[in-house]
């Protein structure tokens, strides 16, 4: 093998230049945990350990508050310099959602109804017919490209990471497959109705959002559920209950498979949300359609003469701060964050910290991030291909701006069209249960080709203007391993040394 | 050009003041404009060419210890002292008319660091370290020949491929051209890479057969048909056609210039990568030996009675390692070869001063010792195709070169 060492300036440079940022952050960093977590003793062993045992290898928790809790490093952008302003950013305004705003769920059931008016028309056999429908699925495509775009944009510019990352999180809690017109139309606006909104206040509140959202009740077919009592099954025969909403709130959006509820549990949830439905100005509640009486659910009764929306609301309020729930959020999100097996003691104490304060989010969030394992086995997790896209585009400098200023071609191959190559339909979750965590779904032959063309074909685009030596710290961050450095140092020009760099394991991973 | 062609053309705008407006695509082309009728073709041999393994000094003794086993592969005697390697015996003809030369034993300035991307800037740059180039900026030698010259237009001087090289950006305008996205991996990208999976067992286990899977997602070229490939992508891996498609993909750049150069183009310039041969570089070399051969064949066919009036300057940033290593390969060296073709070549000829093999003769004993820098033949080519005075030569395009002797190698 060659004689060429490896480059000793880069690791030495590296030391240099982290050795001050380290010092500012670790007092920083111990105040504010002294100030505001109970974690911090913890915390601070775990900094000398790494101190200790790694040598000069700090424990780098601004680059990982970006990598693990954000969509990775950016040349463009501070990294978080500690946990306080992460959490302290998430109750602030929601910056990047007005700077790369969606369309509002009336303009999407809008949309939807011209769309139904037009169709109408052209079935009359009207002149003008074929022309209406036409220029409303041009409507209805734009509005699915400028939601694609602006999605992208957020994700690339914001400087708010951890609040991106949370928005992804939940719109995958509460999975919607934005597959077919209605649901093209209607899915993304969940995202900023329901989801944006509520992402640190009280999870009932967010649970409830979504679950009177129409893009919701459509996926999970509500409004074919009708009380076999009801009123308006009186008149109609072969008219029946649809479990299936009932059952995902129960098995996905709140306890979770497993979580002891019994299939009569079910079936009463499902009594209990009929009355609930959804047309074309969007989610009404009709008592015509409800199954009259009171349902008995997990050992409480609801509802009871009057058939009314608040009992609903009621039930959800009670499943959101259920000790089971509070488990199952808690692993979730400690699965999609950290490791796909995390400690259960970490499990425990942000389920805790939820439950203590009546189910808020902020809590659970900030039991997570202030616990030692949230900063411990660095890169456990593999970047699902969105979060890799993304990254891949922050590491290049690559700006929210420069995301809408792509021509439609190049936008569509630089975001959305290799993900699906790396095994992930933008928007479109195979199922309610949304996608998978482990790394080896993503990681396959097929899914990790997928990752190095995107690699090779990103690198490009940057002319050979970048050093990859360089690229190294900027992409990977101050512990990139020594085999990345190798490689970058040896790749035989700067187009596949930023694409090696781009398609390394350390890359990939959170 | 034909449409499709035109279509995937890209222009580059960089220069002062050129705006896609006045581009020669745009608007009709002047023919006036041309500065001169000869042609030159620069095209960058990327990752290090084993110079001693193209062009092996079978007369040196030392040749064969050095390289027991490299040394033994197909070559085709030259001159009695040299022999050419075997994967660019489709070149011999023009060694036989006199339209293929080499040049042993050059080099950059470029010492003793060895690393591709800073000897590959030095290369296209053109400076005499690496400080004068971080100090004088971006700019490459060829575009400061351009900017001596009057009636330069953005035609004048093409980029050809995806990679926009260091070579002609600068002042002067030049346009570029990159045909549908077909950048395929080295053999060196794809052993780094399984280098960097051996430590990741998730990784490891999906990269054998990821990194064939690229190759052909990258030949299939552009993103929207990428789908419907897939499906028959299992028959294509079985095929492995990929030296086929990459001597293709070298052949559609030296068709793109050969139409360039017969039109108002006089100069053109791309890269060939893949010659970071640190191990099995027997079969390894094969794959960018054969887009070489196929580039200069196919601008000898497409330029017609321009190939006279042409000369093609092949250039790597440096040279490999004496010894062969305990990989059947070579590692990254200092001296060099350069091989040049065209009508314009006084060939039949390796130029160069030898410096022998033996222990004491080699750079920090290990590396073929330079006896010349390898800018001075670009310098001479400039000299005599388009006039260029040495003076400047010596200031402008390579400041601090000293043309110490012409080998006379342009007709």
């Amino acid at each position: 093998m060659q004689t060429q060492t490896f480059p000793n300036s880069v690791s030495r440079d590296d030391t240099q230049t982290a050795a001050p940022r380290k010092a500012v952050f670790r007092v920083g960093f111990r105040n504010h945990m002294a100030r505001n977590f109970d974690g911090q003793m913890n915390l601070f062993r775990i900094m000398l350990m790494y101190r200790e045992t790694l040598g000069v290898m700090v424990l780098q928790i601004d680059e990982q508050a970006a990598i693990r809790f954000g969509f990775g490093l950016s040349p463009n952008q501070p990294n978080p310099q500690d946990l306080s302003s992460v959490l302290a950013q998430l109750n602030g305004v929601d910056t990047f959602a007005i700077k790369f705003p969606l369309y509002s769920t009336d303009q999407g059931l809008n949309a939807l109804s011209d769309f139904a008016a037009a169709r109408k028309v052209e079935k009359t056999g009207a002149a003008d017919g074929a022309a209406m429908v036409k220029s409303q699925k041009k409507i209805v495509r734009q509005l699915s490209q400028q939601t694609y775009r602006n999605l992208f944009a957020r994700a690339v510019d914001s400087t708010d990471g951890f609040r991106e990352r949370l928005s992804w999180f939940w719109t995958d809690h509460f999975s919607v497959s934005a597959r077919g017109r209605k649901l093209g139309v209607l899915m993304p606006t969940m995202i900023d109705s329901a989801i944006r909104p509520n992402l640190s206040g009280k999870f009932s509140d967010m649970l409830m959002a979504v679950n009177l959202h129409p893009a919701m009740l459509e996926y999970l077919d509500q409004s074919s559920s009708i009380g076999p009592n009801s009123d308006f099954a009186q008149k109609r025969k072969n008219k029946g209950l649809n479990e299936n909403l009932a059952r995902e709130m129960l098995e996905l959006h709140t306890m979770g498979v497993g979580g002891g509820y019994s299939q009569t549990d079910v079936r009463e949830l499902a009594e209990l949300l009929t009355g609930l439905r959804v047309n074309a100005k969007g989610v009404r509640y009709n008592p015509v359609f409800a199954e009259p009486g009171t349902e008995y659910i997990l050992g409480k009764s609801y509802g009871g003469e009057e058939e009314e929306l608040r009992h609903i609301k009621q039930f959800l309020r009670d499943i959101s701060v259920n000790p089971i729930t509070a488990k199952h959020l808690a692993r979730k999100l400690a699965v999609h964050f950290i490791s796909d097996m995390p400690s259960e003691d970490l499990i425990e104490h942000m389920a805790d910290k939820y439950l203590a304060s009546d189910g808020n989010l902020h809590e659970i969030y900030s039991a997570m991030l202030s616990h030692t394992s949230a900063w411990e086995t660095p890169r456990a997790k593999v970047k699902q291909p969105f979060d890799f896209v993304v990254s891949v585009h922050r590491a290049l400098g690559g700006s929210g701006q420069g995301i809408l200023a792509l021509k439609r071609g190049r936008f569509n191959s630089q975001t959305h069209v290799p993900m699906r190559l790396m095994g992930q339909n933008f928007l479109q979750p195979d199922g309610p249960d949304g996608w998978p965590e482990d790394g080896e779904h993503w990681i396959t032959p097929a899914g990790l080709a997928g990752r190095v063309q995107f690699a090779m074909q990103m690198a490009e685009t940057m002319d050979g203007d970048v050093d990859p030596r360089a690229f190294v710290t900027q992409a990977v961050g101050r512990d990139a391993s020594k085999d990345i450095h190798l490689a970058a140092a040896r790749a035989e020009s700067k187009i596949e040394g930023l694409a090696l760099i781009l398609a390394s394991p350390d890359f990939n991973r959170r | 050009m034909n449409d499709q062609t035109r279509r995937k053309f890209l222009l580059n705008t960089a220069a002062l003041g050129c705006s896609a407006a006045a581009s020669p695509l745009v608007t009709p082309v002047t023919f006036a404009s041309t500065p001169w009728d000869n042609r030159l073709v620069v095209i960058v041999l990327r990752g290090a060419m084993d110079g001693l393994d193209v062009v092996r000094p079978y007369g040196d003794k030392m040749f064969a210890q050095h390289r027991p086993d490299l040394a033994k592969t197909d070559a085709i005697d030259l001159d009695g002292f040299y022999g050419m390697h075997g994967g660019l015996s489709d070149l011999s003809p023009l060694w036989d008319q006199g339209q293929l030369a080499f040049a042993h034993s050059v080099s950059t300035p470029y010492r003793n660091k060895r690393s591709h991307f800073d000897g590959q800037d030095l290369l296209e740059a053109g400076y005499a370290s690496l400080d004068e180039r971080r100090r004088m900026g971006t700019s490459g030698w060829l575009n400061r020949m351009l900017t001596l010259v009057p009636n330069v237009e953005t035609e004048t001087a093409y980029a050809v491929g995806q990679d926009d090289l260091l070579l002609l950006q600068g002042d002067a305008p030049h346009a570029s051209w990159a045909p549908g996205r077909s950048l395929l991996m080295s053999a060196q990208g794809q052993l780094l890479l399984n280098r960097m999976y051996e430590s990741d067992p998730l990784f490891h286990a999906s990269a054998e057969v990821a990194i064939e899977l690229t190759e052909d997602l990258m030949a299939i070229g552009d993103m929207d048909g990428m789908m419907d490939e897939m499906d028959s992508m299992q028959d294509q891996m079985k095929a492995n056609n990929q030296a086929i498609k990459l001597a293709k993909r070298a052949g559609a750049l030296a068709e793109f210039a050969a139409d360039r150069l017969n039109e108002d183009s006089r100069i053109a310039a791309f890269s060939i990568g893949g010659w970071d041969t640190h191990r099995n570089q027997k079969v390894i070399i094969q794959k960018p030996l054969s887009q070489l051969s196929t580039a200069i064949l196919t601008l000898r066919e497409k330029l017609g009675a321009n190939w006279d009036k042409t000369a093609v300057l092949c250039m790597t940033e440096f040279g490999r390692t004496v010894r062969q290593n305990g990989t059947q390969g070579t590692d990254h060296g200092t001296g060099g070869a350069m091989l040049m073709a065209g009508g314009a070549i006084r060939g039949g000829k390796v130029y160069g001063k030898w410096p022998g093999l033996a222990d004491e003769n080699l750079f920090n004993n290990r590396d073929l010792m330079p006896t010349a820098d390898v800018r001075s033949y670009g310098a001479i080519a400039m000299r005599h195709l388009f006039g260029i005075a040495p003076n400047d030569l010596e200031r402008v395009v390579f400041p601090g070169l000293d043309i110490v002797d012409d080998p006379r190698f342009i007709l």
